[in-house]
């Protein structure tokens, strides 16, 4: 099999074999929801509930804070508790409402467009998808509704399923696209409405043959393409995946846009259609709990604002042999001190690593070796970067291009003498920030 | 004789080019304050940057330039200032000496941390991530960069998890002062011998959470001193008034946020345990206080 990828990348050991294989399986919903009012990148909500207020399955509870923001819904139904300060799965307290479930699951009214979709214009489209909340559930979790409204001035005639799933461990989109590949087709198709886009392309890591099958099963008569991609991290970084499938470069400080191409995650796809279709926002997400500590490795289906506590619980979790616990992918995610935060719409791993995976002696010095430079898929110096962050003004780090860096870890993952690169650029971005924001 | 002949050239060559240096030192020469060169002359020599002048004959041109005063120079102390005044032919007013002092007692045995930290060991590293370091998000992370930041090695870490400035080392500069990404060192007084260990401001039931040393505005210590000041729910002392704090303010604080250097130096205090003994079986002054307030408030309440 032929197979297209970019320059640059590592071979991390994916370990997916341990979860790949689990058929999606419902998590029971827990006594207490925590609903987060700022899931997504942009302005948080604004909670439009207050504490006892009756709320149902899918309310909103949220309303977005701006253009670049979303709505939150109630994934239960029953009684607000209270809006308060909660802690997120950045560590820090996010401002949350939380629901106590009285497990009756009455449903909101929800009005989709319906089956007829297809006449529908691109606009209203949008709004359903604006209304229900949608966010790219690949982890970074943009809005959707702001993808889709590229400027007019930037045609899109490409858009790209985004199925690699190029993280170690998780294995959520291949389980998605296996069982419910008539879904993210039919999403597919109504984004493509929404962006006029004429070319389709399905992205897969051919490591996941079974999910390529049915994919290409499920594509049958339409327009769609499906292209295995190489097996290699980042391939599911949003400008690798479109130089892998149309050998296009997004411009420095470019988005996907700017070369008339749109990436969507498979998951934002399946929800696109129940939010088009149907008029549901997402109220649960597909999240691989996995990891040497877990007894049972599982693909759950979580409803949003469950804690993680609930879905270790789930899957035989030893915290006490867990060395580290992250939620996301293990090279994205996000390191975690408690078991509190909930299941976020981006949230798509919860990782119990044992202490033999992870590695936490103390860095050395840098030997200039010149491997995280060859790694580095946007093909820049890592080195020159960190010692410009630790060392240098403001105006030397953004000289070494550190906004250009999109933090995939590539770097860190291959220094011999394990030197935390990536942190140390994060530092020089926000010292960046700061001093763009000093000059206002 | 043939040999001679590059001798000579060489020789005339050298000639010329002596001549040419020297009428270039006259013409070409920058007239320098003669006060410039004497004050380069005694001037520590550190280059600390404490002034804000870019090293010491940075300080010494802006010295002449009469945009700095002869006091501003930390490491030379009184005597130096004194030396300078005379040289500039000024009237010297001296300033307190000053010293860096590390207003968090919080050990990782009091804040204990919330999970391990893989990563940059920097403060400013730490500190942009939330839950690395101790529970306490204020206080010292105890990483040193202030260490890093002194050039006179006036900062050292303890065994567990803090860092304490060596006061007869430290002269002021304030470089660490920038250097701590959470605002925990503060320049003080070099005579003052009392002070309040803690700037977390949060409300009493959250610093008690993360910390069982930390300040949480009982003003018991007001009681004792007019030198305490609460603001807020916290304490610090009043450093313009001069009254001598008595021995029993620090005993009278219930959390032993209270340093007494006069009976401790901060780092017995905070490495040896066995030195805190009298804090903690504490003669019974904060209790008989506390016990003072609850009744005060139980016939203010009938």
């Amino acid at each position: 099999m032929k197979t297209s990828t970019f320059e640059g990348g590592i071979h991390p050991r994916y370990n997916k074999d341990r979860s790949s294989g689990e058929e999606i399986r419902p998590l029971p919903a827990p006594a207490q929801i925590v609903i987060p009012l700022s899931q997504h990148i942009g302005a948080p909500a604004k909670a439009c509930v207050k504490k006892g207020d009756d709320v149902l399955m899918g309310q909103t509870v949220g309303e977005p804070g701006g253009f670049v923001s979303c709505p939150v819904h109630s994934s239960v139904s029953g009684t607000v508790l209270s809006v308060e300060p909660r802690p997120g799965a950045m560590g820090a307290p996010v401002e949350s409402v939380v629901i106590e479930n009285d497990y009756a699951d009455r449903l909101a009214p929800m009005e989709g467009i319906g089956a007829d979709w297809e006449s529908a214009s691109a606009d209203k489209i949008k709004d359903a998808i604006s209304a229900a909340g949608l966010v790219g559930m690949g982890g970074a979790a943009f809005p959707t509704h702001v993808k889709l409204s590229p400027p007019s001035d930037k045609p899109i005639d490409t858009l790209i399923l985004n199925g690699a799933e190029c993280e170690p461990y998780l294995t959520a989109d291949h389980r998605l696209m296996v069982e419910h590949s008539d879904r993210i087709v039919i999403g597919m198709k109504i984004a493509a409405v929404a962006l006029g886009a004429s070319n389709l392309i399905v992205a897969v890591e051919q490591n996941k043959p079974d999910a390529v099958d049915t994919m290409r099963k499920a594509t049958q008569g339409e327009s769609a393409q499906v292209m295995p991609l190489a097996v290699k991290y980042p391939q599911g970084a949003e400008k690798q995946t479109i130089d892998a499938c149309l050998r296009r470069q997004v411009p420095s400080g470019g988005l996907p846009m700017d070369v008339g191409v749109v990436v969507l995650n498979v998951g934002t796809a399946a929800a696109i259609a129940a939010a088009v279709i149907d008029g549901r926002p997402p109220l649960e997400r597909v999240v691989t709990v996995t990891g040497a500590a877990v007894s049972r490795p599982s693909n759950l289906l979580v409803r949003i604002g469950t804690p993680i506590r609930a879905a270790i619980d789930e899957c035989g979790g030893d915290l006490k042999r867990t060395g580290k616990l992250i939620m996301g992918g293990p090279m994205m995610g996000f390191s975690q001190f408690s078991v509190e935060p909930p299941v976020t719409k981006g949230t798509s791993g919860i990782l119990l690593l044992e202490h033999k995976e992870i590695d936490s002696r103390e860095p050395d010095p840098c030997i200039r070796c010149g491997r995280c430079i060859r790694v580095c898929p946007m093909k820049l110096v890592p080195t020159d970067i960190a010692a410009a962050a630790m060392k240098g003004t403001p105006d030397q780090i953004s000289a070494a291009d550190v906004m250009d860096c999109m933090e995939c870890g590539s770097c860190a993952h291959e220094c011999p003498s394990r030197i935390p690169l990536v942190q140390q650029i994060r530092l020089g971005k926000a010292a960046v920030n700061a001093a763009l924001q000093g000059k206002g | 004789m043939e040999m001679m002949i590059p001798m000579f050239v060489l020789l005339g060559v050298g000639l010329v080019m002596a001549s040419l240096l020297a009428v270039g030192r006259k013409a070409f020469s920058v007239e320098v304050d003669p006060r410039q060169e004497r004050i380069n002359d005694i001037l520590p020599g550190v280059n600390c940057g404490g002034c804000g002048y870019p090293g010491c004959s940075g300080y010494a041109c802006a010295l002449v330039e009469g945009t700095a005063s002869p006091t501003d120079c930390a490491p030379g102390g009184a005597d130096l200032a004194i030396q300078l005044g005379e040289i500039m032919g000024l009237e010297i007013e001296l300033t307190e000496p000053m010293v860096a002092l590390i207003a968090c007692a919080g050990t990782d045995t009091a804040s204990p941390p919330l999970a391990g930290y893989i990563g940059e060991m920097t403060c400013g590293a730490a500190h942009a991530i939330p839950g690395a370091g101790k529970a306490c998000t204020r206080g010292c992370l105890g990483l040193g960069s202030c260490i890093e930041a002194c050039k006179f090695d006036a900062i050292v870490t303890t065994s567990n998890g803090l860092v304490i400035v060596l006061k007869e080392a430290c002269i002021g500069c304030g470089a660490c002062v920038d250097a701590c990404p959470r605002g925990v060192i503060k320049m003080v007084p070099k005579k003052e011998t009392v002070h309040v260990l803690c700037v977390n401001p949060d409300k009493p039931k959250l610093v008690k959470a993360v910390c069982t040393v930390g300040c949480t505005g009982c003003k018991l210590c007001v009681k004792q001193s007019k030198r305490f000041e609460i603001d807020g729910t916290l304490a610090h002392v009043t450093y313009s008034d001069d009254a001598e704090i008595p021995e029993s303010a620090a005993l009278a604080c219930p959390q032993g946020t209270i340093l007494d250097s006069r009976k401790y130096t901060v780092a017995a205090w905070i490495t040896d345990p066995s030195a805190r003994k009298d804090y903690d079986s504490r003669s019974t002054v904060w209790k008989d206080e506390e016990k003072k307030r609850k009744a005060e408030l139980k016939k203010a309440r009938s």
